[in-house]
């Protein structure tokens, strides 16, 4: 059974192990709906990993995955991995276009009412293309004081 | 036939006047009471108002919104405020003084002004409407003033018009049995204010109406244009506008003329028109694709102000800054001026071209794993509406 | 076409003063003997600018065979001076056809006069006699079935007249 709306959608993915996973490291930031770069991704989390972090940004989409893949890859000007994240219902015109998401180095995720999380491309880690954008970024998300040392989300 | 270039003038007109003069990159202007005072319209130079058409932007009478108050010729102004009932005793008054505004800045045509209609109201209403109370009283002050100023009737054209047959062609009868105008000053509003026009249906009425008013050596100025005055030109206009950097600024949006808060306009991010790819892009694409694409020099041409625009150095990039601008109007009248040294099918042929580059440049973006998503749509849109028009002249 | 244009000369003057005949056919064209021709019958003739007091828009039944489409309408506001240049362009051809309608069922098929005006079928073929090539585009503009599509200013109707006379010396 598909989502309802986008909203829903996001609120089961924040809550998924796969995001929690990701959320878990000391020290992570998560956001909803940054506004002020370039698009506005449903979520982002910056994860310190040793010297160097890596950010990420999710477009969340019931079906239009045209649109999505579009968003994300806006996000990349500030951030190292962006992904799609679709109704996994509805995710199957995206999986006939994988190797689109590939070239353009999108992920692409899907997921299902229970939570469960099914990984269709993984990609690799990237320098955003507009540093200038992508320094505001880091600055913006860290001064905005919400870390996960703190929970931001309620997890089950 | 040649056409002619005007830019359209709204806020930061300077640039505009500054770009004519300087990069030679339009023949004329046209003038926005609701962006610049009366007395600043006054203190034009001369050698500027013969060149220009003033645009009175009456298309409702009962509202004046920022700059149109430093006028005197609103409806609204009637003594005890905008009352319908009235306007038929008052709109002589009105009619007559917009028009003297015209003629004693001595601008290079006189517009007739006209409403703004949504919806399709009636039709033989509408003629009636006019005739009595825009039409006739200016024509009668015309008369009296003895000017040979060539007349200019103001319409808007919106796509509920274009689309119905009946509609179009008792507005085109209408238009076309007003003796004494010349030409007409056609605003488009497109069927979406935001993005290119991507309808070809719309596109290619809009042509088959352009022409039609040309085919009865009528001038035809088409207003309130972006990119889409390249295809547009095969329709035999005398003159296409050219707004600003901003494709969305400079686009008509009937909601600006009846609150002085600008609707719906977030403030557009910094962006940079490309005359290979037709579309405006923002400044993180523009440097990802110059990174990808470095040598191709047709994807953003080769003007001064790309050049500080791609400078590593070029701080403040926003809408406020003159570069996206000057750098358009460049790019877009080079291509324009192209245009318009051809006819007929070489004209329908060059524009060809053009469409066919942008579409292999979208490709070869593409080629370099830079996802545009449907940016190109209207590509296949332009290309329908000029095949359609090019068959039916005979051209192909 | 040398009538044509003194026909044209001679319905200038009602022009001029916004009055539309509305009523041209060769019933109500008399040819003098020295070959030029005189318009009579002014009797629904209409004054753009006044609202008519009658509501005729054709006259006798003979009329409906010169009418032009808006008249077939019966849509008073649209008839300006172009309808009579519709009336004339029948007439016209109904010359270069030696006295048949060039609407006339028995040509170009159809059921009437009336339907093929409305359906703009005309004998078109006319013109496939080269003599008559020149008159082609005037008599084509003259027949245009929308107004928009025929002369919209008496001087580039002359200026085809002249240019067509021309040619065809």
């Amino acid at each position: 059974m598909p989502f309802t709306n986008e909203k829903e959608l996001v609120e089961i993915f924040k809550n998924s192990q796969y995001f929690e996973n990701l959320v878990e490291i000391d020290g992570s930031i998560s956001r909803e709906e940054v506004k002020g770069f370039f698009g506005v991704p449903d979520l982002v989390i910056i994860q310190p990993t040793g010297e160097k972090q890596i950010s990420y940004a999710f477009e969340a989409k019931l079906s239009n995955w045209k649109r999505a893949l579009f968003q994300a890859f806006r996000y990349k000007a500030f951030v190292n991995k962006s992904f799609v994240v679709m109704d996994h219902d509805l995710v199957k015109p995206a999986l006939s276009q994988t190797d689109r998401f590939c070239r353009a180095n999108i992920g692409l995720i899907s997921i299902d009412l229970s939570g469960e999380v099914h990984c269709h491309y993984n990609p690799y880690y990237e320098p955003p293309y507009s540093p200038q954008l992508e320094s505001k970024f880091n600055e913006k998300i860290r001064d905005s004081g919400e870390q996960h040392t703190i929970d931001l989300f309620q997890f089950s | 036939m040649k056409f002619k270039i005007f830019h359209q003038l709204g806020h930061n007109d300077v640039w505009s006047i500054q770009s004519i003069n300087q990069e030679n990159t339009g023949d004329g202007i046209i003038i926005s009471p609701k962006n610049r005072k009366a007395k600043n319209v006054e203190g034009l130079g001369a050698s500027i108002k013969a060149k220009a058409i003033f645009d009175p932007q009456m298309f409702f009478p009962r509202y004046i919104v920022k700059k149109m108050n430093t006028y005197d010729f609103y409806p609204s102004l009637m003594p005890g405020g905008y009352d319908t009932d009235r306007l038929n005793e008052y709109s002589p008054i009105f009619m007559e003084k917009c028009i003297e505004f015209q003629v004693r800045n001595n601008f290079g045509f006189l517009v007739i002004p006209t409403r703004f209609y949504d919806n399709l109201t009636n039709v033989d209403e509408l003629i009636e409407y006019h005739n009595k109370n825009f039409v006739d009283p200016s024509l009668t002050t015309i008369n009296n003033t003895k000017t040979d100023k060539e007349i200019l009737f103001q319409w808007v054209l919106t796509s509920n018009i274009l689309t119905n047959k009946d509609y179009s062609e008792t507005l085109l009868t209408w238009i076309t049995g007003i003796q004494k105008i010349g030409g007409v000053y056609l605003i488009i509003d497109p069927p979406s204010r935001y993005g290119q026009i991507d309808d070809p249906k719309f596109l290619y009425l809009l042509m088959v109406f352009v022409n039609e008013l040309f085919k009865n050596d009528l001038k035809v100025v088409l207003g309130y244009l972006n990119s889409e005055s390249l295809l547009l030109s095969l329709a035999n206009p005398s003159i296409v506008s050219i707004g600003s950097a901003y494709q969305n600024i400079r686009r008509f949006d009937p909601k600006n003329f009846m609150s002085d808060l600008e609707q719906d306009v977030k403030t557009p991010t910094f962006k940079m028109y490309s005359p290979k790819l037709l579309d405006w892009f923002d400044f993180p694409y523009m440097e990802l694709i110059k990174e990808r694409i470095p040598d191709d020099i047709t994807y953003w041409g080769e003007n001064r102000y790309s050049k500080i625009m791609f400078d590593p150095n070029y701080q403040g990039r926003s809408i406020h800054k003159v570069e996206p601008h000057k750098h358009y109007f460049i790019e877009i009248s080079k291509q324009l001026r192209d245009l318009s040294a051809l006819d007929g099918e070489r004209r329908y042929n060059r524009l060809n071209d053009i469409i066919e580059s942008a579409k292999s440049g979208y490709e070869q973006v593409r080629g370099v794993n830079i996802e545009l998503g449907n940016r190109d749509a209207f590509l296949p849109a332009w290309q329908t509406a000029a095949k359609s028009f090019a068959s039916e002249q005979g051209w192909i | 076409m040398n009538l044509t244009k003194n026909l044209i000369i001679g319905l200038k003057i009602i022009w001029d003063k916004k009055i539309v005949h509305r009523d041209l056919k060769p019933d109500n064209i008399l040819i003098t003997q020295g070959g030029f021709p005189k318009i009579i019958d002014l009797g629904i003739a209409r004054v753009l600018d006044v609202d008519s007091i009658t509501q005729t828009i054709l006259g006798g039944p003979l009329s409906r065979f010169y009418a032009a489409p808006e008249q077939h309408k019966y849509n008073k506001k649209l008839i300006d001076w172009r309808t009579d240049q519709y009336n004339l362009g029948i007439v016209l051809v109904q010359l270069l056809l030696k006295g048949t309608h060039p609407f006339d069922p028995n040509l170009v098929g159809g059921k009437s006069i009336s339907e093929n005006i409305m359906n703009d079928n005309w004998f078109r073929q006319v013109f496939n006699d080269k003599n008559l090539l020149p008159i082609r585009s005037i008599a084509s503009k003259l027949l245009g079935f929308q107004q928009f599509q025929r002369y919209r200013t008496y001087e580039m109707l002359m200026s085809d007249i002249d240019t067509c006379l021309e040619e065809i010396k």
